[in-house]
């Protein structure tokens, strides 16, 4: 028996050890590319940034905000920390992580519109996780929006299992093959495509529409931002809800559902000093298509003209 | 439980080691245990079903015991009916009730005639074609007095229903397995060992080879209208490989499963698509199946004796009966029946019992001519595989007259976000690893072993599939 269990376990040290190594290289490569997603998280977690002023937000704050023009405008540091396609629980997962080893911002840019409202229940963009895992506290965080993570965590090599191609960037990224995976700037990915409506979404608004209890849901939903709101606020801190434009289509039909919203966010915000709304749903950005790349998103061109304006409005604010 | 999940992987090693530690002594305590680990096993899928299993056990142990008892010729026929009508009654009742119900109900529509009985909504309990062979053999054999009846009620209840083999097979024999409940089981390490070789290799079988290939083949059998005939040929490639890993890594694992336990189970499959005609085929397919139809009925059909006549109806009555065993639906059966125009030729021109040996035998590779004779019985099997995995024989009909007219032939990308040819490396690189290993259980020997169990095992971290977890195509018949 002894000469069998011994065999099982060497079984399970090689290829573990093996398995190990392979995730080590992988994850060693990816974390060598810079200038995207992956040398974002290598900052963030390694505490290289320290940026006066961070911009928040889901696919929105990651296309609109260019922190290289706010941080022209006001003179503070700036990062964007925005998650593609993440709700207000995995912001503010990538903003904790951001604060335990850099410094507390200033400024806090809050991009909100009705998606922020919606808790995340799986995690987007997985892939963006991959090499750091071995970080604890990520770890336990994703592992509570997704209990599958809890092998990725103890099983080497398990996570690179619906990445494969990942795994093999990795490694050769590792051997210096050189890749572009997910450019960004700042934590900022502009992004250029045709202008296409996105008639599935907008029929899913229209549908939410006419369900007038919905306004009612989203109100109720505010109140997560309310709680979550002082966690980051102290007094020396300045946050900024920001309405970033949508094409006026889309504006047309989430109107009715929006504009109670709003009301409420002003309401809200007149009792928390030092927090501001400003609301670029009726900015002229959002009459021309030229601006965006689908109805909810601005393009490169329409983001730097957003940011312009936002952040002369934002040095505005903080200058009076 | 499924043997590709987590229940199954806390289940093996805590069953081992009580079975090894605790009741090592003591024969009776082991099967004893043996006994309620295989009854949890099939519990943890439907407990409801145990009353099942038990009265199939109870009514062939005491058919068994009073066969042995009575000398009278009609008292023993009688026994032997009981046997069959009961197993074969349950099997009718769960498996093809509603599929005679509903074949009744059609066949006078047709006539015009709108017959209002009502079909039921009947689960059919894992594995019951499975345990009900397995018993029928043993009250057969009693019959036939070919074995002692066994006078342990433990030890036959185990027999019958021993987890690794219970739901999908090898169905064995009792004259093969029900000794080796009544004999001293000693732990032997290179048997144990070469039971973890076959466990790994049976799970990179059904985790990496059939459940990758199920993604492409759901993606082209449940769009076939709008593939190209590239994809379709494709999608009947990969169905035959989706089948051949999940069935033989079954069996695979449940043989080394069984070597854990001190046991010897019958091989199921020996590389069957390196077989270079139909009759070869089905000597290295499913064997415990077709061994079985060929014991207890194709050879009481009187099998190759007789006229012509009497053994091409033979090998009919034995392609359709096994097509039908497989599920309640006339895909099987025509299925069956196409194995059985396929074996025709080499039953006529007496050749069905060529290729006894192993294709390529001391050679590196095959010649030209054993190559194109195993594409061309590759090729057939595949093309009845068709009428096996489509939802019925109209889908089955189209999909192959799609094949025939659309004649395009280029890369096509599919629903699945992935092109059609994707997975025909991992496919090349497991018929080569079978190629190279073809006389042996499993490919971890020579001097590269450790290169290859480590491979295998990255393979299966890396390329398994997890997220969809498949059940075993078998459990359904």
């Amino acid at each position: 028996m002894g000469k069998f269990l011994l065999y099982v376990f060497k079984i399970i040290i090689f290829s573990f050890s093996v398995a190990l190594f392979i995730q080590y290289l992988a994850d060693s490569g990816l974390k060598k590319t810079n200038d995207n997603i992956y040398g974002d998280w290598n900052k963030i977690l390694g505490g290289q940034l320290n940026s006066d002023l961070v911009i928040l937000g889901s696919s929105r704050g990651y296309v609109s905000y260019d922190p290289r023009i706010i941080q022209k405008t006001t003179g503070l540091s700036s990062f964007n920390l925005s998650i593609n396609a993440g709700a207000y629980n995995l912001q503010g997962l990538k903003f904790e992580s951001y604060l335990v080893k850099n410094r507390h911002p200033t400024v806090i840019i809050q991009n909100i519109d009705l998606t922020h409202f919606s808790k995340s229940n799986h995690i987007p963009e997985e892939f963006q996780f991959l090499p750091y895992l071995d970080n604890n506290k990520l770890a336990r965080e994703l592992s509570v929006i997704n209990s599958d993570y809890r092998w990725n965590h103890y099983i080497p090599l398990f996570k690179y299992n619906p990445y494969k191609s990942f795994l093999v960037k990795g490694l050769l990224s590792f051997f210096g093959k050189k890749y572009s995976i997910i450019p960004t700037i700042k934590g900022f990915a502009p992004k250029n495509p045709l202008f296409k409506k996105d008639e599935h979404n907008l029929k899913k608004l229209r549908e939410l529409r006419s369900d007038s209890s919905n306004i009612q849901l989203f109100r109720k939903k505010l109140v997560i931002t309310k709680y979550f709101l002082p966690r980051y606020k102290t007094d020396s801190v300045k946050i900024f809800l920001v309405w970033a434009p949508e094409y006026k289509e889309r504006l047309d039909i989430i109107a009715s559902i929006v504009t109670p919203v709003k009301e409420d966010i002003v309401q809200m915000v007149s009792d928390m000093p030092g927090v501001y709304f400003l609301d670029f749903s009726d900015d002229p950005i959002n009459l021309k298509k030229e601006y965006f790349y689908d109805t909810f998103h601005l393009n490169e061109k329409g983001a730097a003209l957003f940011s312009t304006k936002l952040s002369i409005e934002i040095d505005r604010i903080l200058k009076n | 439980m499924l043997f590709n999940s987590i229940s199954f992987l806390i289940f093996l090693p805590v069953v081992f080691i009580l079975y090894w530690g605790l009741f090592k002594r003591s024969l009776k305590l082991q099967n004893i245990f043996l006994l309620i680990a295989s009854y949890l096993f099939y519990g943890w899928w439907d407990y409801r079903f145990l009353a099942l299993i038990a009265a199939s056990t109870l009514v062939d142990f005491f058919v068994g015991r009073f066969l042995q008892k009575t000398g009278n010729e009609i008292h023993r026929k009688m026994l032997l009916s009981l046997s069959l009508v009961f197993n074969l009654g349950l099997l009718g009742f769960f498996k093809y009730y509603n599929f005679f119900i509903e074949s009744w109900m059609d066949s006078w529509a047709n006539l015009g005639v709108e017959l209002q009985v009502s079909s039921l909504n009947i689960i059919l309990p894992v594995g019951i074609s499975f345990y009900t062979f397995q018993t029928l053999s043993y009250t057969i054999d009693v019959y036939r007095r070919k074995i002692e009846p066994t006078s342990d009620i433990i030890n036959f209840s185990v027999f019958v229903a021993f987890f690794p083999q219970l739901v999908a097979g090898p169905i064995e024999r009792a004259k093969h397995l029900l000794p080796q409940f009544s004999k001293k089981r000693i732990f032997i390490e290179e048997r144990a060992i070469s039971g973890i070789h076959l466990i790994l290799w049976g799970l990179f079988k059904k985790i990496v080879i059939a459940d990758s290939c199920a993604i492409y083949v759901n993606a082209i059998f449940n769009d076939y209208e709008n593939m190209n005939s590239a994809s379709l040929i494709l999608g009947a490639v990969y169905f035959a490989f989706q089948i051949y890993g999940d069935f033989s890594g079954y069996s695979d694992i449940a043989i080394g499963t069984g070597r854990l336990f001190g046991f010897d189970l019958m091989r199921n499959f020996n590389l069957p698509y390196f077989s270079r005609n139909i009759a070869e085929f089905w000597r290295r397919w499913h064997i415990s199946l077709s061994t079985w139809f060929r014991d207890y009925l194709y050879i009481p059909l009187g099998g190759s004796r007789g006229s012509k006549w009497q053994q091409v109806r033979n090998v009919f009555i034995i392609f359709l009966v096994s097509g039908f065993w497989h599920g309640a639906n006339w895909t099987f059966v025509i299925w069956g029946g196409l194995h059985a125009l396929f074996f025709l030729p080499l039953l006529l021109g007496d050749q069905n019992r060529k290729h006894l040996n192993q294709v390529a035998e001391n050679k590196i590779l095959p010649s030209f001519r054993e190559l194109l004779q195993m594409l061309f019985t590759f090729g057939l099997t595949s093309f009845a595989w068709i009428f096996f995995r489509a939802d019925s024989l109209f889908d089955a009909v189209n999909f192959i007259k799609r094949i025939f007219t659309d004649l395009r032939f280029e890369l096509q990308y599919l629903s699945i976000e992935r092109y059609n040819v994707e997975m025909l490396l991992i496919i090349g690189i497991f018929v080569l690893l079978e190629w190279f290993h073809r006389h042996m259980e499993h490919p971890f020997t020579g001097s590269f072993k450790w290169v290859k169990i480590i491979a295998i095992i990255l393979m299966l971290l890396t390329l398994g599939v997890y997220s969809d977890q498949q059940e075993f195509i078998y459990f359904q018949f």
